[in-house]
């Protein structure tokens, strides 16, 4: 701001503040997201996956590759906590691995997405016209096509890894990010303190950027969580066709492996299902709340 | 009416040349043409006469030059040759698409109908046991990736109880006999179904309460009440119609979704869809057959959009003045 | 046996008052009941029209909808009191024979007429839901009468109307078709809550001059819940002023205009018709203050604190209604020399 300030009059800048909107008290949905109980088991739950993902290198120095033992070992008969896999690798390695995989694919994705939408929905509805109608219908055709057949014809064009999958799935989730960044531009920017920015010369970027995008954010935060949760689910789902990064250990990749002899070792793919279930429902659990906690007159209905 | 219709019909024709345009882009990021494809399979082939293939089948021509002729090819129905299947990918896809459409068809009616009640039912006992006990089981089908849903099915109600077959779409050298084979398709689709219902069983339930909690608290549900209609009454003839407007928006989007969820399920149940074609033609790296697949379902679901939007103007009178 | 006939059966309809309220009282449910309503009582004969006046939070449309048994059973309920229609004592009526005295015996019409009607659904079949459920009629005969019926609000153009949808009409029209639908019953009394306060004053006149025809033609009870108070002097016979969840002054409508007896009255009377009124939150710039809210009603008289003639003896007693002229007030000092200096 204090570049902004240098061109302007004192008066103008005291018109500028007047119009600004008010900021909201620091930390006030934070607090109401952890005075939830769907916000802390949510929280609790994401904190443990997280906690797996950082423990993986300390507890498994040998990577989830390793062979410990005899394959199909089931959880708790052997030395192994969750059994061993077809080739006699360590199962809770695996998961401790493969929360590394899942928590990468589901933020990085979720973040390009975020960056995507927000660029493409912002520059929409903030100048409208012709702009808006190219930008929309780009954002109608990506959501058009089946999402995860999307996803599976560009990673295999691109071959399987980590970066093309984040990449598939970016391509295919920014949509619903540029829709809602759109609306919300849409009213943001016939409010008083945008006018005033543009009455004073600011340049377009500059609005979009400082204050445009920072007014328009809540309900794009809210499905933040949301994205993440799916694009976790959506590499589960390649990795379970075989279409998963080959030099990384993912729950789906183990499910893919359990899944030819799931009539009698079930727990091979049911245990990787498990940790996903529970990390997609850690992820809904806490995204709930901070819907909650952003429209709190919904509540009380 | 007319105007927002035809407004509509402009933006889907702009739309599906969107996405052939974006699938020629995705076909030539493939490394290798169609005459390379051509050659690995002949065996040797000399460098004229792959020059003069090229020159058949236009792929010596400049990038716009080709991309205009794909489009054209695609808008009268050419999608290319699957060299896998000796057939034409239009053909190919043709075939299996039935099975898809009973898969999905099915699965949106279950899921709409199942999922509305549960909302509806939640909404009316709102903040009571019955709610909570309804959100918790939504909550969990919820986070259940479909995948996952399709395995545990398989492995419970095919595998452990043999209550019903574990796949394909009918079973080999069965009874003849339009009822009986009309029951024995329906056997083996109960848990292909189920598995793609249930994640949208939560996302109608969720929107079906909320949508009815809001819609409980308007004018017209007390104009109604005052009229002297029963509860029932006002729920089934006033407040639902409105509260399945968000519904049937949602529906839209779920055919659209799967089209993608099928070839999860159908690849797991061994069902001869689309889903599983998609599948087979991604391993065996028949890159026009995937395309082919993605443009004719994405076909499918312009239209099912358009048939949606019609639906929502008839529903609802007021969308030609949100436009 | 419809409805209407069996009111007429019972008791002599030209004397006795087709609805009676005798000391209603509506409470809050929960731990702490908070009164929201309290001895509220008033009579309402055929062919007359009753105004219940007063600012917002009053209480008035809580007494309306009490009336017809509207209220939301788990948060508000009716403690006290009786309510009888036609002879009938309504106040714990079966949900069941509720059901038939609403859109029946009685109908209601509300403040907005667009939120008030289903926007998916077509004029007609509003009305027409109405007839097959109060009169038994369906397909033609329905038709033919719901055209009547909008006819008789004066809608031109009736049998075109009949397949609009709601968005379509305009604002007057709207409440025109909200009024046949509550006449499709032919019910005797006929509650209006604040029926002109979301329209312009055109067309607000015009509404009140269709009530007003109505209650002439057909002899409608008409309970009027308004603040509008030109309205209230345009079609009025009697008039009830509530505040705080209590009357503080009923009477003849010329009689109240003239000679406002409760200083609450009085300031109500005095307060110049301006914008806000006909926006839905009037405010009485001339009486300083709002209205208490039922939690924290003061001691003695609810008034008190913002009524210039209050005394010691307004902060330690209610004031009980009394009759004073035609009228009947509750002030220890209407109609003495410190209301009028006062004022």
């Amino acid at each position: 701001m204090t570049a902004i300030d240098t061109t302007l009059s004192a008066t103008d800048a005291a018109a500028l503040a007047e119009a600004l909107p008010p900021r909201p008290p620091r930390f006030a949905t934070t607090r109401r997201v952890l005075g939830s109980p769907k916000g802390v088991i949510g929280l609790l739950l994401m904190l443990g996956i997280a906690a797996m993902a950082a423990l993986a290198p300390i507890l498994f120095p040998l990577g989830p590759w390793a062979m410990v033992g005899r394959p199909y070992i089931w959880p708790g008969a052997g030395t192994t906590l969750m059994g061993t896999d077809v080739l006699g690798r360590d199962m809770t390695a695996a998961m401790f691995w493969g929360a590394q995989i899942s928590l990468l694919v589901g933020l990085v994705s979720a973040a390009v997405s975020l960056v995507l939408g927000i660029a493409v929905g912002s520059v929409a509805g903030y100048f409208g016209g012709g702009t808006d109608a190219v930008l929309m219908r780009l954002t109608d055709a990506v959501q058009t096509v089946p999402a995860f057949l999307f996803t599976i014809v560009i990673v295999a064009v691109v071959s399987p890894s980590i970066t093309s999958i984040v990449l598939a799935i970016s391509l295919v989730s920014w949509p619903a990010v540029a829709r809602l960044m759109r609306a919300e531009v849409l009213s943001v920017r016939k409010r008083e303190f945008v006018q005033s920015c543009k009455v004073i010369g600011m340049s377009d970027a500059r609005i979009i950027l400082t204050q445009v995008i920072p007014n328009s954010l809540s309900p794009v935060i809210v499905i933040a969580s949301v994205l993440v949760a799916s694009a976790i689910i959506t590499e589960a789902g390649l990795a379970f066709l075989g279409l998963g990064d080959p030099n990384v250990m993912s729950w789906g990749t183990m499910i893919n492996l359990g899944r030819p002899s799931i009539r009698t070792t079930w727990y091979i793919a049911l245990i990787p299902g498990g940790f996903v279930i529970l990390t997609v429902l850690a992820l809904n659990l806490l995204g709930d709340a901070i819907n909650d906690a952003f429209n709190p007159h919904l509540r009380k209905r | 009416m007319g105007h927002y219709l035809r407004r509509r019909l402009l933006q889907s024709v702009v739309v599906i040349l969107v996405i052939i345009m974006g699938n020629f882009i995705l076909l030539n990021s493939v490394p290798g043409d169609l005459v390379d494809v051509m050659a690995g399979r002949g065996g040797d082939m000399d460098a004229e006469l792959m020059a003069s293939l090229r020159e058949r089948f236009g792929l010596d021509q400049p990038l716009p030059v080709r991309m205009i002729d794909y489009v054209g090819n695609v808008l009268t129905g050419d999608l290319g040759y699957s060299w896998p299947h000796s057939q034409p990918v239009l053909d190919v896809v043709l075939q299996r698409l039935p099975a898809t459409t009973l898969l999905v068809v099915l699965s949106v009616m279950v899921s709409v109908l199942v999922g509305t009640v549960t909302g509806v039912l939640a909404a009316r006992h709102a903040h009571r046991a019955v709610d909570i006990v309804l959100s918790m089981i939504v909550l969990a089908f919820y986070a259940t990736p479909i995948f996952l849903t399709a395995l545990g099915m398989m492995l419970i109600f095919s595998v452990k109880l043999g209550w019903l077959p574990l796949a394909g779409l009918t079973t080999a050298g069965a009874q003849e006999g339009l009822f009986a084979t009309a029951l024995d398709m329906a056997e083996h689709l109960v848990l292909p179904v189920a598995s793609l219902s249930m994640f949208y069983i939560a996302i109608y339930a969720r929107l079906a309460r909320a949508s009815m909690l809001q819609v409980m608290t308007q004018d017209y549900v007390r104009t109604a009440r005052a009229k002297g209609l029963s509860e029932v009454n006002v729920i089934l003839g006033h407040a639902l119609r409105n509260a399945m407007l968000p519904v049937v928006t949602m529906a839209g989007l779920q055919i659209t979704e799967l089209f993608g969820g099928a070839v999860l399920t159908e690849t797991i149940f061994g069902l001869p869809g689309v889903g599983r074609l998609a599948y087979d033609a991604v391993f065996s790296r028949n890159f026009p057959l995937m395309l082919g697949i993605l443009i004719v379902c994405s076909f499918i679901i312009v239209l099912v959009n358009l048939a949606v939007d019609l639906l929502y103007t008839r529903l609802d009178p007021r969308v030609e003045l949100d436009q | 046996m419809t409805p209407s006939t069996r009111i007429c059966a019972s008791g002599d309809p030209m004397t006795a008052p087709l609805l009676s309220v005798e000391g209603l009282r509506i409470e809050t449910t929960g731990r702490k009941p908070a009164a929201l309503i309290e001895d509220v009582s008033f009579t309402l004969a055929r062919g007359e029209t009753l105004a219940l006046v007063g600012e917002s939070g009053a209480g008035k449309s809580l007494s309306a909808m009490a009336l017809l048994g509207l209220l939301p059973a788990d948060a508000i309920r009716v403690t006290g009191g009786r309510i009888v229609l036609g002879g009938e004592d309504i106040t714990h009526a079966a949900p069941r024979r509720l059901r038939q005295i609403r859109g029946g015996a009685a109908a209601m019409i509300f403040q907005d007429p667009l939120s008030c009607l289903n926007p998916v659904l077509t004029v007609g079949r509003q009305i027409m839901e109405s007839l097959k459920l109060h009169k038994g009629l369906t397909g033609a005969a329905a038709r033919a009468r719901a055209i009547e019926l909008l006819e008789l609000v004066r809608i031109p153009e009736a049998a075109k109307r009949l397949d609009e949808y709601p968005h379509r009409l305009s604002g007057g029209m709207r409440q025109r078709v909200m009024i046949a639908i509550a006449l499709a019953g032919e019910p005797g009394l006929l509650l209006a809550d604040e029926p002109t306060t979301a329209l312009d004053v055109t067309i607000s006149a015009q509404i009140m001059t269709l009530l007003d025809q109505l209650r002439a033609d057909i002899g409608l009870a008409i309970l009027l819940i308004t603040h509008d108070l030109p309205a209230v002097r345009m079609i009025a016979d009697r008039v009830a002023v509530m505040y705080s969840g209590r009357i503080v002054e009923t009477g003849g409508a010329d009689a109240i205009f003239a000679a406002p007896a409760h200083p609450y009255t009085r300031g109500l009377l005095s307060a110049r018709p301006q914008g806000a009124m006909a926006a839905g939150a009037p405010r009485l710039t001339e009486i300083p203050g709002t209205v208490p809210q039922p939690s924290d009603r003061p001691s003695g008289c609810a008034f008190r604190p913002r009524c210039p003639a209050a005394t010691a003896l307004c902060a330690a007693e209610r004031p009980a209604v009394r009759p004073l002229g035609d009228g009947r007030v509750a002030c220890h000092h209407a109609g003495t020399a410190i209301i009028q200096g006062a004022a």
